[in-house]
């Protein structure tokens, strides 16, 4: 396990490593993108664009009025990654606990 | 490949959101099954991982970027139901708190990362490794061709549905209402990026988390005890 915790502080102090790709995702684009594209957004996705994401309170992994240079975004980066690292942690570690009854000893392992 | 909400219109996401369901009690029901408390903090620790892969955003050419999300190396060692409900977790945190991925599409969502990935990797892995022993090259080559192949499969999923829109909602005069973009060029920029870059990160990603765990930690295998053994330990006991 301690091999695992290790493994994983590792990745989370390299995280800013995915920072440098700055360009969206394909099929990800905000609506403003679209616009400069197509010259239009389409309707439907006009009304559903941001209709949780604009009160995510760490949107697009950072500080909501954070700048977009590598400095600015990396605090808030090493942030999203922590958060998200126990919540998910936490969360997934109670819903193991809830489902798995089986003990290591059971014999029908 | 995290659809924002917008991508897909309601006839498709109402139907991703329904078809979860049933896919997650399922996933739950076999986790109860299959898991031993032992693997209580992996499936934590698994979540955990597929969340911080994902933040590993590859540049490509072209200008695009996309991630792997290691829920195939969670469906080979924890199960393939394990990486459902771990990914699944992972997909909803990143929804609700950052904002990465819709809710509308969260069903669809984790069809595609949480679903279609680990299941398509542990199928891949499981015909390529057969009865081989769980330190076996083969095996090692197995999951290597199941990270890649899950991962391309899914965005594959992911292309045909944002890629049937415009065909499946648009308005009277033929305007797309949700994502404007066709089959045609969908599936193709989802299917090369990921083939060509993300997927390879994703065959890397399973290779070295396999190599070090069927190694060091085999016991925390789900289907390890059913029928592969060891055969180079047996071997070595038959020789002596």
């Amino acid at each position: 396990m301690k091999v695992y915790i290790a493994a994983m502080i590792v990745l989370i102090l390299a995280v800013p490593l995915g920072l440098i790709a700055t360009g969206s995702a394909f099929g990800e684009w905000d609506p403003s993108y679209l616009n400069q594209t197509l010259g239009y957004v389409p309707s439907g996705l006009n009304g559903l664009s941001g209709l949780w994401s604009s009160h995510a309170p760490l949107p697009d992994y950072g500080f909501a009025n954070q700048g977009s240079s590598f400095l600015e975004m990396t605090p808030g980066y090493y942030v999203a990654a922590i958060v998200g690292c126990v919540v998910i942690g936490l969360l997934a570690y109670a819903g193991g606990t809830l489902l798995i009854r089986k003990r290591d000893d059971d014999e029908n392992n | 490949m995290h659809m924002p909400d917008g991508y897909l219109g309601p006839l498709t996401y109402i139907p991703m959101w329904l078809i979860m369901i049933p896919i997650w009690l399922y996933a739950g029901y076999r986790v109860q099954r299959d898991l031993r408390s032992r693997q209580v903090p992996y499936l934590a620790l698994a979540a955990a991982f597929s969340f911080v892969i994902m933040m590993f955003n590859v540049p490509i050419p072209g200008g695009s970027s996309g991630h792997a999300v290691g829920s195939a190396l969670i469906g080979i060692v924890l199960s393939p139901f394990a990486a459902i409900v771990a990914t699944s977790v992972a997909l909803l945190i990143q929804c609700l708190v950052f904002g990465d991925g819709g809710v509308t599409t969260y069903g669809a969502n984790c069809f595609n990362m949480a679903v279609v990935i680990p299941v398509a990797a542990y199928i891949v892995y499981k015909l390529i490794s057969g009865k081989t022993g769980i330190t076996s090259t083969r095996r090692l080559i197995a999951c290597a061709v199941a990270g890649w192949f899950g991962l391309t499969f899914a965005a594959a999923c992911a292309g045909f549905e944002m890629g049937i829109q415009p065909i499946l909602e648009h308005t009277s005069s033929g305007v797309p209402l949700y994502m404007p973009y066709g089959l045609n060029v969908t599936v193709p920029a989802m299917v090369f990026g990921h083939a060509f870059f993300f997927s390879i990160v994703e065959a890397l990603v399973t290779v070295l988390g396999f190599w070090y765990i069927s190694r060091n930690d085999p016991t925390v295998i789900w289907d390890y005890k059913k029928g592969e053994k060891n055969k180079t330990i047996d071997k070595t006991i038959a020789a002596s």
